[in-house]
């Protein structure tokens, strides 16, 4: 598929080098001679320096043959206007534009129509908040993610030194487990993405993915001894970029006491006018008298969202010192989330990230659902509608020669039943699968799952996955 | 950082692939029942040998550093030129390895220089070989690996760049394989094209191949001693003169008109026009010089004057008639030619045409900026390519570093008992790629008769010219070896 992507950016760079893996042939427009450059020696793409607003760059850029335009430009005007030029001068098939701006939801209700037909806007502060939100009232979840409509939560924790999980096998939790229904999809241990079997022990620092169906959900929380707070009632916010106050938006709607620290008092004015019941408090919030005299001990959630990840990762650092409950920081630098995880901060979040799962849902071709990728991009879980054409379908799972790498970590059927299957499981048509797989590879699971193709049995046996 | 087990890993490939170019040489060498057979068959089993020995230690390749990229371009470049004299050293018709691999080079930079005296003695097989080298060569030995091979990633815009000199910004696909695939592609359609007319002109069945390979490489390698003046057809000389035309224009632009069909991306291009423009203007102006001195009539003025500048220009490299006896003027600028070239992105070798258009209009500039001291100016190349100052400071500097290397291995030659105008000729014809010089390396003389020492520093100017002196000459630096 031809690609064209606007602006080469950490986002356009990130999916530019995605989407190449996966055989595309990717054009990038970008305004900067330097990065240009650089983009050159990184990226087996072409690259066009010029305006992603102007006519005569998208031309050379050969926006006409384009079948897909990505406009992640860091201005808001620039994606828009570029996908205007897309609907007037081009027969682009879909178009995904990023905005930054609050008005989002205005924006969303006029994108469809004719004269601009953007398939979808992403609005990173947007998800990001979503995805803090989620894990606030679990102190020790760093990530949820949900799955088949809700049906299927995978969530991550880190293993701490007092957790009884240390040492332990899969093939021993799976002997103890009350439920019978979840299972570890992924270990990240490091800069290693392991999708494990039963002989895998957890190590403390580990973080495990666990895929369990939402109802089971609380039962395997208490199982896996993850204390859970009855309500969210006091949270700091660090950071009045566009993301906090989107959080702090969201918070005050559920009745929750928000501080929200911002060095810059003018800002302080302008956030205090858009939020109604949290309180702006103009100062450093990575100033411990500040903190202490604000009250952080205690407090159920510090979350450190200035737009500098040293900055954030030492912030959370201290306010775990300081008796916050539940810390994350947001670290955009996909490098930088291994190094936290070391210094202790299971919950991080990347705004960037965020961005890339969401475009590349876009770009799968078939029945995907949606996509999340892991660890510096090594793992991805993908949720998939199974076709009747699949090999996989209509078959038993152990029969299905899965290769080392990938699970199948759980099915939705169309009646609402939910399962994390074992060996003797079926996949029917229709039904909702995710798998966990490392990302080398998605492009071969892809085709084996999607397509019809009996290529035959030239991958290794069925991994065992473990189901406790 | 250089880590040899990564460079082993793409070596081994290539004297795989130069093996596999060596084993179409000798089938061809089988068909014809000729004394080539040996030579080649030996020259095959050592270069996939080598492959098979270098791939024993297997430890998969990583994307390469941009160091290991530079230097992988010209140790490919020198392990091809090795296997390719393989051949021609066994054969015994060169007297030592010297001049086999000055041979082997010298087909490989498509600069067509022989050092042979007799051509016609040497076996047919062995004349295929020598002409495939100039067809492999001339779009380039790195593209066709990054065509054919799927290994070369993302390191291969570092290879591709190292050794394709219009890789500027103007990729016709954007990824780098399907870009190689596509020019390859286009080279292989000219290339048939070229052998199908020459058959209808009357040419033999190994000649029209070899002339084909040769034209198209723009290199210079002939089947006969008297190079296309052999054949003493006008319409030879016309078809071959023409598909070197061709094949000295931006393989790019070919793209352009014939698989996207945008004639007008072909002709509005503005270093096309200047290439077509100086190739007119000193064909013109040789004819009436070769006129005014009753050497020819007007046609044959015509005739001759076009096929020379052209093959010159080009650096093909090829001679219809003996040039070293026009006048001095005719002479110069031929001379001139050589120095100037084909277009970027051609097969052709010089200083590539785009590159003269941009030092007059950088001159030009430098005027403009005496005259009104503080208005900003901007090169461009055509209205909508404006060149950065960073691509004005590296074109300057290719063409400082090409006359140093020029005067540096002039006087080297002199050094070693060349006379001056032999040395420069030599010199020029080798670093750009051309072939024939003046003097006692004219048109109807060869180069075997210069001293080892002498054919060595021309072998490092055809392959320093062939690369565009920095990919060769940066490996003379100190700093590169660092950590």
């Amino acid at each position: 598929m031809r690609i064209l992507i606007l602006g080469g950016g950490a986002v356009g760079t990130l999916v530019a080098r995605r989407l190449i893996g996966e055989k595309n042939e990717v054009t990038i427009v970008e305004k900067d001679e330097a990065r240009c450059v650089l983009l050159q020696e990184m990226l087996d793409a072409k690259i066009v320096q010029g305006s992603a607003s102007s006519i005569s760059a998208l031309e050379r850029a050969d926006l006409a043959h384009a079948e897909m335009l990505i406009a992640v430009t860091n201005s808001d005007e620039t994606n828009i206007l570029s996908c205007l030029i897309a609907q007037a001068h081009s027969n682009v098939k879909i178009k995904v534009a990023r905005l930054r701006t609050h008005e989002v939801d205005r924006w969303n209700a006029i994108c469809g129509q004719q004269y601009l037909n953007i398939d979808r806007i992403i609005h990173p502060d947007r998800e990001t908040a979503e995805r803090i939100l989620k894990v606030l009232r679990y102190p020790g979840i760093s990530a949820i993610h949900d799955f088949a409509e809700g049906a299927i939560r995978l969530f991550a924790m880190g293993i701490e030194p007092r957790s009884w999980l240390v040492g332990k096998s899969l093939a021993e939790l799976g002997a103890e487990s009350p439920t019978q229904s979840s299972l570890i999809a992924m270990i990240l241990r490091g800069h290693n993405t392991i999708i494990p079997t039963g002989v895998d022990r957890l190590q403390v620092g580990d973080q495990i993915y666990v895929a369990v169906p939402a109802s089971d959900f609380n039962t395997t929380l208490d199982f896996l001894g993850i204390t859970q707070l009855r309500e969210v009632e006091r949270v700091f916010i660090v950071g009045g970029k566009q993301l906090g106050i989107e959080v702090a938006l969201q918070l005050e709607k559920k009745g929750v006491a928000v501080k929200l620290f911002e060095r810059d008092l003018a800002r302080c004015q302008r956030i205090a006018e858009i939020v109604s019941d949290s309180v702006v408090v103009n100062g450093d919030g990575t100033d411990q008298q500040l903190l202490l005299q604000e009250n952080i001990q205690g407090v159920d959630a510090y979350l450190a969202l200035t737009g500098d990840d040293e900055v954030n990762m030492i912030a959370s650092m201290l306010a775990k010192r300081l008796g916050a409950t539940k810390v994350a920081a947001l670290v955009n630098r996909p490098d930088f989330i291994p190094v936290s995880q070391l210094l202790g901060i299971s919950a991080t979040f990347s705004s960037r990230l965020t961005v890339v799962d969401r475009i590349l849902q876009f770009i799968r071709k078939g029945r995907v659902v949606s996509v999340t990728s892991f660890n510096e991009e090594q793992a991805e879980a993908i949720e998939l509608i199974a076709s009747a054409k699949s090999r996989l379908v209509n078959r038993k799972l152990k029969d299905v020669h899965l290769p080392k790498g990938v699970i199948v970590g759980a099915i939705g059927r169309p009646s609402g039943e939910v399962i994390v299957p074992r060996g003797n499981d079926i996949i029917h048509p229709g039904d909702r699968v995710v798998f966990f797989a490392l990302e080398r590879l998605v492009p071969a699971l892809e085709s084996e799952f999607i397509l019809d193709k009996s290529r035959g049995n030239r991958w290794f046996a069925r991994s065992t996955s473990f189901i406790f | 950082m250089v880590r040899a087990f990564n460079l082993l890993h793409f070596l081994s490939f290539f004297s795989l692939g130069v093996s596999g170019c060596l084993a179409v040489s000798f089938i061809v060498a089988l068909f014809l029942g000729d004394e080539g057979v040996r030579p080649l068959a030996l020259a095959t089993v050592i270069a996939a040998t080598v492959g098979l020995v270098l791939r024993i230690r297997q430890r998969s390749g990583t994307e390469l550093t941009h160091r290991e990229g530079i230097l992988l371009v010209t140790v490919a470049w020198l392990v091809a030129t090795f296997f390719g004299a393989l051949p021609f050293y066994f054969s015994r018709h060169f007297s030592s390895f010297t001049d086999a691999f000055f041979e082997s080079i010298s087909g490989l930079t498509t600069t067509g220089a022989t050092v042979l005296t007799n051509v016609e003695a040497l076996p047919p097989s062995l004349l295929f070989w020598r002409c495939f080298t100039h067809w492999l060569g001339g779009m380039g030995i790195i593209v066709l690996g990054i065509a054919v091979l799927p290994l070369i990633g993302v390191g291969g815009m570092e290879l591709y760049r190292a050794e394709f000199s219009g890789a500027r910004s103007d990729k016709v696909r954007p990824r780098i394989a399907e870009t190689a695939k596509a020019l390859w592609k286009i080279y292989a359609v000219l290339t048939v094209t070229l052998y199908i007319a020459l058959r209808l002109a009357g040419m033999g069945n190994l000649d029209a191949v070899c002339h084909s390979f040769s034209a198209m490489g723009t290199g210079g390698f002939s089947t006969r001693n008297a190079s296309i003046e052999a054949f003493g057809s006008p319409v030879i000389e016309l078809i071959i003169a023409f598909f070197m035309l061709l094949a000295g224009i931006n393989f790019t632009l070919h793209y352009r008109l014939m698989v996207e069909r945008r004639p007008s991306r072909f002709f509005r291009d503005v270093e096309l026009r200047a290439y077509l423009f100086l190739i007119g203007g000193v064909t013109l102006i040789i004819a009436a010089e070769l006129a005014r001195w009753d050497l020819h009539s007007y046609p044959d003025a015509l005739r001759f004057a076009f096929f020379q500048t052209v093959s010159i220009m080009t650096t093909g490299g090829f001679s219809s008639t003996d040039f070293e006896s026009w006048p001095a003027l005719a002479q110069f600028l031929l001379f001139a030619a050589m120095f100037a070239g084909g277009c970027t992105g051609s097969t052709a070798g010089g200083l590539k045409i785009a590159r003269i258009v941009l030092l007059t209009r950088v001159v030009g500039r430098e005027f403009r900026r005496l005259i009104s001291p503080r208005a900003v100016f901007t090169v461009r190349l055509s209205a909508d390519d404006r060149i950065s100052e960073r691509t004005v400071e590296s074109l300057l500097n290719l063409v400082y570093l090409a006359f140093l290397v020029f005067f540096a291995a002039s006087g080297l030659l002199t050094a070693v008992g060349v006379d001056f105008l032999t040395a420069i000729t030599a010199t020029a014809a080798a670093m750009f790629n051309i072939g024939p010089g003046l003097g006692q390396v004219g048109p109807t003389e060869n180069f075997a008769h210069l001293p080892t020492f002498a054919k060595w520093v021309l072998c490092l100017c055809m392959l320093a010219g062939r690369l565009e002196f920095y990919t060769l000459l940066v490996l003379f630096v100190p700093a590169f070896w660092r950590k």
